[in-house]
């Protein structure tokens, strides 16, 4: 369950990099609001991703 | 005696390479999901940010780029499912095993030597482009697309210090920053995308993408070369799309991947690898390099394409494509030197790796390094390929009987030899273009070993 969540989430940190990136290229954000803004997304994504991987099941050994 | 660390670790890398002598049984081979993975995880690498760049300064036109990535990549993919993918699923076995009975053990020892030193070189690559983004925190300037030797005191320091980081990080840490590697790679493919994205405001291509053509024919692939850059057309393209992992298909050292797969059709897979990395990252790097006015800086072209998150894709795509690179080349060098601990030769590969890091002359010539790795192992792979797949059809005795108990295989050694030397690596672009010339030589070292073999050379 709480991989599912840590991938779900990962997932949105993602879409909100790439979200950023689009409301820029539209002129909705300014350079520096997109930045901040994928910098969040990026940090997100590391600590989920991280987090879901990590909760992935164990090889036998 | 209790185990070192050291030792510990040496035996947990060794486990990395399942079924290293012997061939893969069916209850170990891979999904597709997994093969399709690791492919788009293995080419969206630090080459991506410095190769779609190197095209634009190369003076690409627009339309050759596009219709040249098309090309090669389906050439190369076609190369992965018909040559290298049939051998791997019927043999089941590394390139190297199958080398040392092809080939014999020394000559397996001498390609193995080739391969490390070559591998080290890339890996010196990646510390470069890593140290890019480094150098914008400090000031240190990126050296000159002539540069072949170290630009500054700063440049040398921050390699140094990057590539030792690697090395160590590689002895001490390579399987989670293998993991760490896994976490990286939708994120890094997304840095390309968004960063290219990001830039296009600047270079004049409005928001319903209605010029966008007008503007990658004008502004970004504008057909004309940087000074001092050969111009690049529609066959560089093609090749070096092809053949920039040459040593990959043709020269057959992804049958360590593709021996797990269940069928030689999953070579196909390696479609999510091209086009994904070799196609979209390369043509989104090509971009970017064209709004920060064709500066060959990874560092500076995605700091301004995506901010601090952009510099730090490119130090952790130089670290994540180094560490397996180092660990590849330690691998290969232990061939040659077997008791010697694997931290030690991983040590070694390290600091070869971090002396290259310092001289730029590989990552500004990059596209020609690829090249001449190709040339050199590519041949070796077509001796395995006629070995396989024509010889036993004219009816000539297996090596392995045909050579038992020599060090080499005299036939494949004159036919790498012979195919290298007329390729005339020393040189990238005489007689032919480097790009070309994987091709021709992959060709005439087979036909050399067929017509070798027939003739009873070997012993």
């Amino acid at each position: 369950m709480k991989k599912k969540l840590f991938s779900l989430l990962a997932a949105a940190s993602l879409v909100l990099c790439m979200s950023a990136a689009v409301r820029h290229f539209h002129g909705a954000l300014t350079n520096a609001q997109y930045k901040d803004q994928f910098l969040i997304g990026t940090i997100a994504w590391f600590i989920f991703a991280t987090a879901a991987i990590s909760m992935g099941p164990k090889r036998k050994a | 005696m209790p185990k070192t660390p050291f030792a510990e670790l040496a035996a947990k890398m060794d486990q990395l390479y399942e079924y290293d002598r012997e061939p893969v049984p069916e209850t170990a081979l891979h999904s597709g999901a997994k093969f399709a993975g690791l492919y788009a995880g293995e080419h969206v690498a630090a080459t991506e940010f410095v190769i779609g760049a190197f095209f634009v300064l190369h003076g690409v036109s627009a339309w050759d780029l596009v219709t040249g990535l098309i090309v090669g990549n389906i050439l190369a993919v076609l190369s992965w499912a018909f040559i290298c993918a049939p051998i791997a699923v019927k043999t089941r076995l590394t390139l190297y095993w199958r080398l040392r009975a092809v080939g014999g053990p020394g000559l397996m020892k001498a390609y193995n030597l080739v391969y490390g030193i070559l591998f080290c070189g890339l890996a010196g690559a990646m510390v470069s482009v890593a140290a890019t983004a480094i150098g914008l925190g400090f000031g240190v300037p990126s050296p000159e697309l002539d540069a072949i030797y170290p630009s500054s005191i700063g440049w040398v320091v921050i390699t140094f210090l990057i590539g030792t980081a690697m090395t160590l990080l590689a002895i001490l840490g390579f399987e989670k920053l293998s993991k760490f590697a896994e976490v990286c790679s939708p994120w890094m493919f997304l840095v390309f995308i968004a960063g290219a994205l990001s830039m296009l405001p600047a270079l004049g291509v409005k928001t319903d993408f209605s010029n966008f053509w007008e503007i990658a024919q004008t502004k970004i692939w504008t057909g004309i070369p940087a000074e001092g850059q050969d111009k690049y057309g529609f066959w560089h393209i093609a090749s070096f799309a092809w053949l920039c992992n040459a040593a990959f298909h043709l020269g057959l050292t992804d049958m360590a991947t593709l021996r797990f797969a269940p069928t030689w059709k999953y070579g196909f897979y390696s479609a999510l690898g091209m086009f994904p990395g070799h196609f979209l990252a390369w043509m989104c790097s090509g971009v970017m390099v064209a709004a920060v006015a064709r500066e060959m800086n990874p560092g500076l072209m995605a700091y301004e394409a995506a901010g601090i998150a952009g510099a730090l894709a490119v130090l952790i795509a130089g670290w994540t494509t180094a560490n397996p690179t180092l660990y590849r080349a330690g691998l290969a060098l232990q061939a040659v030197s077997p008791n010697w601990p694997r931290w030690r030769v991983t040590l070694i590969a390290g600091l070869l790796t971090t002396v290259v890091s310092c001289f730029p002359v590989i990552f500004m010539r990059l596209l020609d390094y690829l090249a001449t790795f190709g040339l050199m192992m590519a041949p070796i792979g077509a001796v395995v390929f006629a070995e396989h797949m024509i010889l036993p059809r004219l009816g000539v005795e297996p090596a392995e009987k045909a050579i038992a108990g020599v060090s080499v295989n005299k036939a494949a050694a004159v036919a790498w030899a012979v195919s290298v030397l007329i390729a005339c690596p020393w040189a990238p672009n005489y007689p032919i273009h480097a790009f070309y010339k994987p091709v021709p030589a992959w060709l005439l070292a087979g036909v050399l070993y067929i017509v070798l073999r027939r003739a009873g050379v070997g012993r």
